[in-house]
């Protein structure tokens, strides 16, 4: 399986874990780059000192609101982040972003602008595809709707699972084309000369060093050597289109993106930290789900659960959707005797019970073992584990758990708690 | 051309921005319509792919030309310092005026030295001077390095003012624009030789701006 996914030639994937970990990360690099901002120092440059193309960006009371704005923005992006009501916390959040990064770039539209712009846009995908997203507080809210049977059915493994990612599918071929502008840059202001030879980047090299004031040691042997320059340039422009390329003739994407992260590397290493932003924005398209597979716990265990409470299955749905191994069996208590099951299982009397290697546990250490058999969640599972937040954790789940003990008869109808 | 290309811009600039936002809240609002989100892809689509190739970015739609510009054998750019009481120079730290930096504070001097008129020289002189006073008062009080270790990483890696350097110089009094010359050696392996010349002295406490075009 390859490392990064080309999903414009196919959007679809066995399991939803990218789409969340790529909403996570994106919001919480967004939510740093808003929060570190100095939204309020752009308004106090002389009003003369703009770019007169977007002039009508330069207004006062845009300046005056930046700071509030950083605020809204960064509440809208936890919200973003957990995956509640996306198609709005993430569209207004982006579109509120990309007009204060507007408002800025009367100023100055400096690369991290532009790289906080793709990033804007991909969360904008992410709210016009909100729908795709299963893992996310939305996803939960909308089970909701659904019967314990429908549920059930779900938790025993009984409906089709592909997940489309059209986010990402759009964000990859966004992310594609404003690369081969950066190729395209240079011929069209160029010479056709500049292609020939390394006099280009050698002379950026040494430029930049004096502008920055710093002497960077790996630009050196690029500087020294013009045909390692030659195919620093050419090699760069071929990285750079080679994205667009391979999305669209559906080949993998794996050695274009690694050739870009290379280029960006090598860029902070010979020129300085220029455009570190879209190393970030590439990884976004690693596939998390083959890394979340591997670290997964392969060996089987068997949760039986109350299948008559419709919270619970609630509860348990997005587990079904981390499970991408398949080992974990969901097995409904209400049919327990008739599946061959553990005994002790059979005993417990708690709402969930997880029985994994002849160990049985249940109640909130249940849930906590459930967690942690998935690879990118361990830490959650770890966190859960430790004293204070276990004591608080236990007390919660036994308020929220319905307890066997105390149910009623008519519960068994499919009654909700 | 030029100035039709303006008047086009002027129009069709805010346009496309107001339009922008407008059509992507209308589409937010149907999404799961039929062609909602088809239409919105196309149109964003359609403009990255102009911006994209004509190189001029059409807010909210930006591209990424960069480092385009061919190289000349010599380049110049322009550095400004601040100057203290004494006399003595140091470059600004971009740190102090955000957001820009190098290459923008290098346009920023190009217009101090040849566009802007006296009292707009006065009032950016002015800017750049509470700036920094501001600024050198934070790193030499030390408020600067706990949150700088917060901050994600700079656009530019450029070299920051610290307490110690910061030790040698009196009040910041006046600025300086230099104009520096590059000049690379034959096979570009070196730069041969960096010329400066002092182009503008800028002092805001008694409102005199000296061009130092005759030091040539």
């Amino acid at each position: 399986m390859s490392a990064f996914v080309n999903y414009v030639a196919d959007d679809a994937r066995p399991s939803p874990v990218n789409l969340a970990v790529v909403r996570v990360l994106l919001g919480l690099y967004v939510l740093w780059r808003v929060l570190a901002l100095e939204w309020g120092a752009y308004g106090e440059w002389p009003d003369f000192h703009v770019d007169e193309t977007i002039g009508f960006l330069h207004q006062d009371l845009f300046f005056t609101l930046l700071p509030y704005q950083q605020w809204v923005v960064a509440a809208l992006l936890v919200l973003f982040i957990v995956g509640y009501r996306t198609r709005w916390t993430g569209g207004l959040a982006s579109l509120l972003l990309m007009h204060m990064l507007s408002v800025k770039a009367t100023i100055y539209l400096a690369g991290t602008v532009e790289s906080l712009f793709v990033c804007a846009y991909l969360i904008l995908l992410f709210a016009l595809f909100a729908e795709d997203d299963v893992l996310s507080v939305d996803a939960v809210r909308r089970t909701s709707d659904r019967s314990i049977a429908e549920l059930n059915a779900v938790l025993r493994g009984e409906t089709s699972r592909t997940y489309r990612m059209r986010a990402l599918k759009w964000g990859l071929l966004a992310v594609a084309i404003i690369y081969v502008g950066s190729a395209w840059g240079k011929a069209l202001n160029g010479p056709l000369e500049i292609w020939l030879s390394g006099t280009e980047l050698q002379r950026d090299i040494l430029f930049y060093g004096e502008l920055t004031g710093i002497d960077r040691a790996f630009g050196a042997p690029l500087v020294d050597n013009e045909l390692l320059a030659w195919v620093g340039f050419v090699g760069t422009a071929l990285v750079q289109l080679s994205l667009l390329v391979a999305a669209v003739l559906g080949t993998s994407v794996t050695l274009p993106v690694l050739g870009l992260i290379g280029f960006h590397v090598a860029v902070i290493l010979t020129l300085g930290l220029y455009f570190v932003d879209m190393i970030l924005v590439l990884s976004l398209f690693a596939a998390w789900d083959v890394a979340h597979r591997r670290l997964a716990t392969a060996d089987e265990a068997t949760v039986m659960y109350d299948d008559r409470c419709h919270a619970y299955a609630r509860a348990l749905v997005p587990f079904v959707h981390l499970d991408t191994t398949d080992s974990v069996r969901f097995v409904p208590q209400s049919s327990a005797p008739s599946t061959p099951i553990d005994r002790d299982v059979l005993d417990r009397d708690a709402a969930l019970v997880l029985s994994h290697d002849g160990e049985v546990v249940e109640g909130y250490e249940a849930s906590r073992r459930l967690l942690g058999r998935f690879g990118l969640l361990a830490p959650v599972a770890w966190v859960m584990g430790v004293s204070p937040v276990r004591a608080v954790g236990t007390r919660i789940y036994e308020r929220l758990a319905p307890d066997r003990r105390r149910q009623s008869p008519d519960a068994s109808t499919g009654g909700r708690h | 051309m030029g100035a039709l290309l303006t008047e086009l811009t002027t129009v069709l600039f805010p346009a496309v921005y107001v339009l922008f936002f407008l059509g992507t809240l209308g589409v937010l609002a149907v999404a799961r319509r039929r062609y909602a989100r088809e239409v919105w892809l196309a149109g964003f689509f359609t403009t990255l792919l102009a911006v994209t190739l004509v190189g001029m970015p059409l807010l909210p739609v930006v591209d990424m030309h960069k480092f385009a510009q061919p190289s000349e054998d010599e380049e110049s750019y322009y550095e400004i310092r601040v100057v203290d009481s004494a006399g003595d120079e140091l470059r600004v730290d971009d740190r102090a005026t955000p957001p820009v930096t190098g290459t923008r504070t290098s346009t920023i001097g190009a217009h101090l030295s040849e566009e802007y008129t006296d009292e707009q020289r006065l009032e950016m002189a002015a800017f750049y001077l509470s700036n920094a006073q501001e600024y050198r008062q934070e790193i030499e009080s030390g408020d600067r390095s706990t949150t700088d270790h917060l901050q994600p990483p700079r656009y530019v890696d450029d070299r920051a003012w610290t307490a110690d350097e910061l030790e040698a110089y009196g009040e910041f009094e006046a600025l300086r624009v230099y104009e520096r010359t590059v000049v690379y050696t034959d096979d570009n392996t070196a730069v041969e030789s960096t010329e400066e010349r002092p182009r503008v002295t800028i002092d805001p406490t008694d409102g005199t701006v000296t061009e130092h075009e005759d030091d040539r």
